[in-house]
This record gives C-alpha cells, structure tokens and sequence, in this order.
C-alpha cells in the first residue's frame, strides 16, 4: 500500500480575481466549454442554464453519488448487501423529486442501473485504495497551480473532483463513471482520447498523490430502456501526452484573457451541433444579435454560476 | 447511518421489505438481462443449454427454490 498523503480541498473561495471578472480556477468543465466555444463558456461564467432541469446531468450526478457512497461504506467495513441496501434507501430519498419523462434516463432506470453496477462489480479487481489516512481515495477535490497566470500574482489554478483512484493489475488507475444511452462501441471510446477531462485527471492524480498514476479506469454504462450494459476502459496518457496537453492549455486560456479583456466572446460555429447541439444554439445563438439578450431572458434562468472550487457538488 | 435513517423515515410509502424486495427483483433481472445478452451472443448454443445455465444464475442469485426448467424461467 502506498503512504502518500494528499491534500483535500476544503474552503470555498471564489475562483476569480477578487474584484475583476477574470476567472483563474479552472476545472475540466469550464475548460471544455472554452474550447468549445467562448460564448458558450461566458454565458456558462454568467450563470445561464436551461429552465428545464438537466436530467443528464442529475441522472449522473446521483449515480455517481450512490457509488462514492457504497465505496465509502465498504471501506467502513460493512457488506455488499448491507451497502447495497443503504445506497438505494438513500438514493430513493433524494431522486423523490427527480421528474423526468426521458425513457433511457429516469427514477426506474437510475435505480437499476446503481443496482447493476454494484451488483455486478462486488468483486471488482480494481480496488479502491485507502489513503494514509485510513480513508478510500473516493470523491478527491484536488487543486495546483500552473507557472502562470493571468496577473503576475495570481497564477491559473486547476482543479476537479476525482471519482476514485484504484489499483487494477497492480497499477494506479483514476476511476471515472460515465453513462450514455449510445453503445459502448469503438465509436463512444474514441472520445475519451484526446480528452480534457482524461488528461486533466491524469495530470492532477500524478501531482497529487506524487504516484505513477497510468491513466484513468473509465466504467460506462450504457442506459436502455429495458436494461443497462457496463463496459470497462483504460484511458493511457504518456508524459509527453501531458506536456502537450498544458502547452496547448496555455494557448486556450491566452485566448480567454484576450475575450477578458476586450469583453469580446466570439462564437464558434462549428461546435453548436456537438454533443447533441449547444443550449444555447436554438434560442439564442441563432437569433439575430438585437433579440438575444431577450431571448436568452425568456428562454434561460440565471442562477449563481458554477463554482469549480467548490467541494460538495457533484459533477 | 443516522442520517440515512432520518431520511429513510421521510419516506413514507417504503418500507424496508419493499427495499429488499426490490433489491432482489433488479438483481434477478439483471440475470435475466444478461442470460438474454448471452443467449444472443451465442445462437449457435443449444437453446435447453441456455436456459438450463440461465436458470442456475437465476437460481444462485436469489433465495428462490430450485423448479423444474421452463416453468420456472416463465414465471419472470
């Protein structure tokens, strides 16, 4: 067992500049959205988010939070059925409230898929390792800073959640949960490389537990109507795959001081079909520039914007 | 734990039986879900082979007495 200590992310401070707008925290969401598009990742900065809830969204955060807390509980020593029961008591307790009328992402089918998964993993062979603290390394908030920023004093921050770092066939993998209603083809693994996410996760787990951490573990799962399939990947990143993968970072958040600093947010076109089609694209993007800020107000609730630093959400 | 005994009292239409009840109905269909992957996956296998191994799956992950093959499956 290895006796690295980690640090925890505990307070919650505000991931800009104290009275500016410029952003320095950047976890891999926010990362994405900037590569995407800038607009998208301003109006993002800015709080927007669709009336309707995400069910995506939710569906994954409360998967998610069901496993960290059956590996937490199996780490306290208790059994599988004991967790089993435990993690679906409260999972039913907190989705009372999750309406949605999607047929692959539901009450039902995030129920049963948290009972498949943990059913069928009970003896997974990627164990959860326990930190020098007696703790599961599961939900790990880490943070580092770059060698630049965007003041002199303030450096770039990165920063995440980390699912779970396990050991499978002897090496140090970061665990991370997915799930999809496409198929786990060749097709769907292929967008994990290059991914932000992937190498932000492996870069962090290195830095942080100080350990040849070889990549990230990815555990999907594929909801159906009728049932859920489960597929098990490994995500490879190699030095000089990193070291690009910051080079080009630097490149990225040069680009957002510029948009700072001209207050300037330029669209790229050429990502509003990815992923299903932006939100943004249909009720906003599409209008005429004159429209948009009424659009977006009718169409769009602004809330307090997501905080990459904060360390009891679930991402 | 208390915390989710908290939770678990506000609640007010499961009770614990019904939870282990449905534990156990998706674990028995998650061996049917995958006996049907598998029966897929292999159509070359003779069919009374696959539902005697399905049967046995089914079998081993629930409390359910052993029945005579095919009736049994067609109860689920």
């Amino acid at each position: 067992m290895s006796t690295v200590e980690i640090e925890v992310v505990e307070e919650v401070v505000s991931p800009y500049i104290p009275g500016t707008n410029i952003q320095f925290a950047w976890d891999a969401t926010s990362i994405e959205q900037l590569k995407r598009c800038a607009t998208l990742r301003n109006y993002n900065a800015q709080g927007w988010r669709p009336k309707a809830e995400n069910i995506h969204l939710r569906f994954g955060s409360e998967y998610h939070r069901s496993l960290q807390d059956y590996e937490i509980l199996r780490a306290e020593g208790f059994d599988h059925r004991d967790c089993l029961l435990d993690v679906i008591r409260s999972l039913l307790f907190r989705i009372q409230d999750f309406e949605s009328d999607n047929p692959n992402k539901n009450r039902e089918t995030l129920v049963r898929t948290v009972i498949w998964y943990l059913e069928k993993h009970k003896d997974d062979p990627a164990k959860t390792w326990i930190m020098t603290s007696g703790k599961p390394a599961v939900e790990i908030n880490f943070n580092f800073p770059l060698d630049y920023g965007p003041t002199p004093d303030q450096p770039y921050v990165l920063c995440g959640k980390l699912d779970r770092v396990c050991i499978f066939n002897g090496d140090l993998f970061i665990n991370d949960h997915k799930t999809t209603k496409y198929g786990l083809t060749e097709w769907y693994w292929k967008q994990f490389n290059p991914n932000t996410q992937m190498s932000l996760y492996t870069l962090a787990g290195k830095i942080v537990f100080k350990a040849p951490i070889k990549g990230v573990l990815v555990d999907a799962a594929q909801v159906l109507v009728g049932g859920t399939n489960f597929d098990r990947h490994i995500e490879y990143r190699t030095e000089e795959q990193l070291d690009e993968w910051l080079a080009d970072l630097k490149y990225h958040l040069r680009f957002y001081e510029a948009c700072v600093a001209n207050d300037y947010w330029p669209h790229n076109d050429s990502a509003c079909d990815k992923y299903g089609g932006c939100a943004f694209r249909d009720y906003v993007c599409s209008k005429s520039p004159q429209v948009r800020d009424k659009m977006l107000k009718s169409n769009f609730v602004q809330e307090e914007p997501w905080n990459p630093l904060r360390t009891d959400s679930l991402d | 734990m208390n915390e989710l005994d908290d939770a678990m009292d506000a609640i007010p239409n499961i009770t614990e039986e019904q939870l282990q009840m449905l534990i156990d109905y998706q674990i028995k269909e998650l061996a049917l879900y995958d006996g049907r992957k598998s029966r897929g996956a292999k159509k070359d296998q003779p069919e009374e082979d696959v539902m005697l191994a399905l049967e046995k799956i089914v079998r081993e992950q629930s409390s359910v007495p052993a029945k005579p093959q095919g009736k049994f499956l067609r109860r689920f």
